[in-house]
Order: structure tokens, then C-alpha cells, then sequence
């Protein structure tokens, strides 16, 4: 079985774990440091998410052997929580300068039905922030938002193959 | 590899615009304590995001002109500053370098009517949800 490796980071545990749940319906790890879920697309090909929670990135954790396997990163921060969004720049950055990998932000929101922007202008492709990394907004404790942010992750994923050649033809 | 070239942001400081621009804020505090060429990049991104958000707003009635029309005309900014340059050189990208001040004045003004600009859009789409959503119930 062939599997794919992605982050789910987060300042909050809870943010991060409500997502891999959502997406996987059982988390096999958990503490606080890190979590794991798996998620079998089917008997050949699965996804395996790892949260990690960025307010322990400078004591425990090795980042350069974590994200050198990642096909893509999700990173979620509190819409209404200023702190929450001023925790996830630095880590953005700090990425955009070293990894090729696509990059979705979602900005935490409590109810979907009432996003800040209309839905409109984010739902299908997010907000373009740069080639590899999007914004959009999500409540990711719901299966419906965790799975469109993994669409966008995963259609990120394959433009960029459209884009290398693998689907041109012969 | 995301490299930082003169007229671009990082992602964080995209994201900080974002929060800002759909929060409402003023964002002329922000120019204040950018560098230039962040000043620069700024801007460029408050107009790709504007103009995007037209489009979807405004579909094939769209133009560039709606945005730019509310921005003080080239030659009437230039003679309320006093500036004796040609009109073609009354630009962010040039200016910023070797007078500032004036740029950035420029940049705050036009950057203020995007984020206006920006908020319409918002507010026409707010009108059309509860038609989108019918929409989609009936589909």
C-alpha cells in the first residue's frame, strides 16, 4: 500500500485533533506534543496524518525530519483569536523558505453557516497567497469543511503535477 | 522555493493583510512599519486580491476602471504634491526608492480605496447568498 504523509499544525491540540477525527474518525495517537490518524482511500492507497502543535516545535521536536516526508501541510489558527493567527506567521515564513510543499491555512471559524467573507469567494480554490501556499477559511471540527481543505491540499497536489507534465500526453 | 524578490510579502504577512482587509482595519499603520519594497508588495497583493474578488463579484461586468476611478488621477496627485517629474514616473515601484514620503502617501491612498472597493464586493455577494442558497436547494 502506498501511503502519503500530512501535517496538521496548529497552536491548538483540540484544533488540530478535531480535524484529524473529522478526516479519519479515530485518532490512533494522541498527546500533546503530536497525534496520528490514518485514513485508507482504499487497498492501495492511504493517507497518514501527524498533528503537531507548534507551541512545542522549539523543545521537542525535529522539523527538518518531519517535513522533508510531507506531501502537504494544513495549518489551522483561530479566525477570532489575533494570538492565534500572530503563532502560525512565524511558522509560515519560516516554511515558504524551505519547503516546496503545498501549504492550505484555515482560518478556524465556530459556525460555517456565517463565514467572515462570503463563501463564494474562498470555497472552491481559498485565497491565493503564493504558488504553494492557499487560505481559507473552515470549521474543521465538522467532516464537510475537513474534507473540502483536504481536497484543496490534494488538488494543489495535482496541479502541480499537471503542471510538471505526468498528465500530458504521449 | 519561496524566494523574497522586490515586490513581494511572505505568506504570514499576506495572511496578517487578509485578517486586516476583512476585518475592515485601516491598513495605513501597517504601511507605516513595513519596509519598502514590503510597502511594494503590499500593494500589489491588496490590488490581485481586489481584482479577484471583482470577478467573482461583478462576473463579465467587471473592470479595472471601477477600482481605479476612485483614486486621485496621476497628474492631480503630482501637482497637489508639488512634483515637476514626467507623469509616466509617478509610480510606487520607482518613487518609493528616492522620495518615500510621497509614495507612500500614494500607495495609502489607492491601498484605502481597494480595501473599500474590497468591502462592496463583500456586500454585493452578502446580497446574493440567500439566492445562491436557494439555488442550490433547488438543484
Amino acid at each position: 500500500m502506498k501511503i502519503g504523509e500530512i501535517a496538521i499544525i496548529s497552536h491548538s491540540s483540540r484544533q488540530r485533533d478535531n480535524f484529524i477525527r473529522s478526516i479519519c474518525r479515530k485518532i490512533d495517537l494522541e498527546n500533546e506534543l503530536v497525534s496520528f490518524g490514518r485514513f485508507e482511500i482504499n487497498d492501495q492507497l492511504g493517507l497518514h496524518f501527524y498533528g503537531i502543535s507548534i507551541d512545542k516545535q522549539d523543545s521537542d521536536l525535529s522539523w527538518d525530519l518531519i517535513s522533508r516526508k510531507m506531501l502537504g501541510y494544513v495549518v489551522i489558527f483561530d479566525w477570532e483569536d489575533l494570538i492565534s493567527l500572530e503563532s502560525v506567521k512565524p511558522i509560515v515564513n519560516g516554511f515558504a523558505e524551505t519547503l516546496r510543499a503545498p501549504f492550505v491555512i484555515v482560518g478556524n471559524v465556530p459556525d460555517m453557516s456565517k463565514p467572515p467573507i462570503p463563501k463564494i469567494f474562498f470555497q472552491d480554490k481559498g485565497i491565493h497567497l503564493s504558488p504553494n501556499f492557499r487560505f481559507t477559511f473552515g470549521q474543521v471540527d465538522q467532516p464537510e469543511c475537513a474534507r473540502k481543505i483536504l481536497t484543496l491540499l490534494i488538488d494543489m497536489l495535482l496541479d502541480r503535477v499537471e503542471h510538471n507534465g505526468f498528465f500530458q500526453h504521449k | 522555493m519561496f524566494t523574497q524578490t522586490t515586490e513581494t510579502l511572505r505568506p504570514g504577512d499576506k495572511l496578517d493583510i487578509l485578517y486586516r482587509l476583512f476585518q475592515g482595519d485601516d491598513l495605513g499603520q501597517l504601511i507605516d512599519a513595513l519596509d519598502n519594497n514590503s510597502v511594494v508588495g503590499l500593494q500589489k497583493f491588496v490590488w490581485e486580491t481586489t481584482a479577484e474578488f471583482g470577478i467573482i463579484a461583478r462576473r463579465k461586468n467587471f473592470s479595472r476602471r471601477e477600482i481605479t476611478r476612485k483614486m486621485t488621477p496621476t497628474p492631480q496627485y503630482q501637482k497637489s504634491r508639488g512634483c515637476n517629474q514626467h507623469t509616466y514616473q509617478c509610480k510606487a515601484t520607482e518613487c518609493i526608492h528616492f522620495n518615500p514620503k510621497c509614495a507612500r502617501e500614494k500607495i495609502k491612498e489607492h491601498v484605502k480605496v481597494m480595501a473599500e472597493t474590497l468591502q462592496e464586493y463583500i456586500k454585493i455577494e452578502r446580497q446574493n447568498e440567500p439566492f445562491e442558497e436557494m439555488l442550490q436547494e433547488i438543484h
